[in-house]
C-alpha cells in the first residue's frame, strides 16, 4: 500500500512521540504502519506497541487485578500481535481485535491462575492505586471516601464471573459500545445485554451490602 | 410499566443500554415511583464509580521494559536453534515423559507376546509328559459315530510311542490336534479348548459314554500326569 500521508504521519509520530491517540484518530497512518510492521518492519511494530501500550496495559490490569498479571499479559499480547498481525483484517478496527487478544491473554492468565490456586488481588492492588492516583477532592474526609469507594468497586468487580467482569470494562470502563463489546468477545448484543445487565446488579447488590456492614453509603 | 419491569430494565437504563422507547417508559415511571427512583439513583452511582474505576499510572520505565521483553523473546523465538539447543529440546521434561511412556507401551507389548508365547502348549513338553499323548485308536468297534473335524491338523510329529493309557471301556477318545481342538459327542455337542488352554493332552478328551443315557462323561488331561479333569453333564 503506498501511503505517503500515512508514512508522513508516522514519520511524525516516531519523531515527535505523539500521544496514543494520534494513530486511533489516524486510520491511514495505522493502516500504513499495520502493513510496515506485517512485513517485518521493527521499527513500525515498536511504534504499534507505544502506541496501544496504554489501552493493553490499563485493560490487563482491570480485568486481573495487579501490576505483575497485567504486564505478563501485555506482554503476551503485543508476541500474539506480532505473531497473527499478517492475519489481521485491516476492514475491522485494529484497537478492538487487540481488546479481542487481550481479552483471550487474561482469561488464559486466570486459567492458569486458578489452577495455580493464587488469589486474586485486585482489591489490595486498588488500595495503592487509590494512593498512587492524586485525588481530586480537597476534603481529606473526601479523599478517604473515595477511596474507599475505589475499593469497594474493585472488590466488587472481582466477585464477578469473567465473561461479565470483561463486558463490563469494555462498557463502562473503555467506553465501547454494546455491539463492539459483543464483536470482541465473540458474542450476540443480547448476551453482553445480560451480562452487562447482571453485573450491574451485582455490583450495586455488593455496594448496599457493603455500606450495611460499614454503617456508611458507598 | 409497574415497578417489576422497571426493576429488571433498571440496570441497563443507568447505562443508557435501552431503546429511545423504554427509556421513555422507564423515566416517566420514575417520575412517580419512589422505590425504583432509589434504585435507578444506586445503580447511577455505581455506574459512575465503575467509570472512575482507572488503573494507576504505569511508569514510562515499565512499558519500556515490556517492550523490551517483547522483542527478547521475538528474538528467541525467530533464531534458528544450534545443534546442542536441538539435542538439549529432546530432554525437556514433556518429552521425556512421553519417551517414557512409549517405552512403557513397548516393553507391555514385548513383554505380553513373551508370556503369550510361553504358555501355548509346547509339543516337546507334552511328548516327555507319560501317558499324556495317546495314539488314536481307531479300531472298528471304537469308532465314533458323527465324529468329525474339520480342522484336524497332521500331527504324527508329536506323537510318542507312550503306552496307551487304560481306558474304561465304553470311552471315546478325541484324536491328537494340535492347537484347538473340537470334540463332538455322539449327540454333537461341541467342547472347545484353546490353545493357550493350560489343559495339555487334549488327544485324552474322553466322551465317555459309559454312564447312564442321559448323562455324558468328560475327561481331560493336564499337564501334570496325575490330575485329569473328569466332569459329568446332561446330554440334554
Amino acid at each position: 500500500m503506498n501511503a505517503p500521508g500515512g508514512a508522513s504521519m508516522m514519520a511524525l509520530a516516531i519523531e515527535m512521540q505523539l500521544p496514543e491517540d494520534v494513530l486511533a484518530r489516524n486510520k491511514s497512518a495505522l493502516a500504513y504502519l499495520i502493513e510496515r510492521a506485517a512485513a517485518g518492519d521493527s521499527a513500525a511494530f515498536e511504534q504499534i506497541m507505544i502506541h496501544s501500550q496504554q489501552r493493553v496495559m490499563a485493560m490487563s490490569w482491570r480485568m486481573l487485578g495487579n501490576e505483575a498479571d497485567a504486564r505478563d499479559a501485555s506482554q503476551e499480547v503485543f508476541l500474539r500481535v506480532y505473531k497473527y498481525l499478517k492475519r489481521y483484517d485491516q476492514n475491522q478496527d485494529f484497537f478492538a481485535w487487540i481488546y479481542r487478544i487481550t481479552v483471550n491473554v487474561c482469561r488464559d492468565i486466570l486459567k492458569q491462575r486458578r489452577q495455580d490456586n493464587r488469589i486474586v488481588s485486585l482489591e489490595a492492588n486498588a488500595g495503592e492505586q487509590a494512593l498512587e492516583v492524586p485525588a481530586s477532592e480537597d476534603d481529606a474526609e473526601q479523599t478517604l471516601l473515595s477511596t474507599q469507594r475505589r475499593q469497594l468497586i474493585a472488590q466488587a468487580i472481582t466477585t464477578l464471573p469473567y465473561k461479565e467482569r470483561a463486558s463490563i470494562v469494555l462498557r463502562d470502563v473503555e467506553g465501547l459500545s454494546t455491539e463492539a463489546v459483543a464483536k470482541i468477545l465473540e458474542s450476540s448484543a443480547t448476551t453482553v445485554r445480560s451480562q452487562i445487565s447482571s453485573a450491574r446488579k451485582k455490583i450495586r447488590a455488593y455496594c448496599r451490602r457493603a455500606s450495611t456492614t460499614n454503617g456508611s453509603p458507598p | 410499566m409497574n415497578c417489576i419491569k422497571v426493576e429488571k430494565l433498571l440496570p441497563l437504563y443507568a447505562g443508557h443500554d435501552l431503546s429511545g422507547r423504554r427509556e421513555r417508559l422507564i423515566a416517566a415511571h420514575l417520575r412517580s415511583c419512589t422505590a425504583c427512583s432509589v434504585a435507578a439513583a444506586e445503580y447511577r452511582e455505581a455506574r459512575e464509580i465503575i467509570l472512575r474505576f482507572t488503573p494507576p499510572a504505569f511508569s514510562s520505565e515499565l512499558y519500556a521494559d515490556i517492550r523490551k521483553s517483547v522483542w527478547q523473546q521475538i528474538e528467541t523465538e525467530s533464531r534458528v536453534p544450534t545443534f546442542f539447543e536441538t539435542i538439549a529440546a529432546w530432554f525437556q521434561p514433556r518429552f521425556v515423559w512421553t519417551a517414557a511412556a512409549a517405552l512403557l507401551v513397548i516393553l507391555s507389548v514385548v513383554g505380553a507376546y513373551f508370556s503369550a508365547r510361553r504358555f501355548t502348549g509346547r509339543p516337546e513338553a507334552i511328548a516327555n509328559i507319560p501317558g499324556a499323548v495317546q495314539q488314536p485308536q481307531n479300531k472298528p468297534g471304537e469308532t465314533v459315530a458323527g465324529f468329525s473335524n474339520p480342522n484336524k491338523r497332521t500331527t504324527e510329529s508329536h506323537q510318542v510311542n507312550i503306552p496307551a493309557r487304560q481306558r474304561k471301556p465304553g470311552r471315546m477318545v478325541v484324536p491328537d490336534q494340535a492347537g484347538s481342538v473340537a470334540a463332538y459327542s455322539p449327540d454333537a455337542q461341541v467342547t472347545k479348548i484353546e490353545s493357550s488352554s493350560p489343559i495339555i493332552g487334549t488327544e485324552n478328551l474322553d466322551l465317555g459314554s459309559g454312564t447312564s443315557a442321559g448323562t455324558l462323561r468328560m475327561e481331560i488331561q493336564t499337564r501334570d500326569p496325575n490330575i485329569r479333569i473328569i466332569w459329568f453333564t446332561q446330554r440334554d
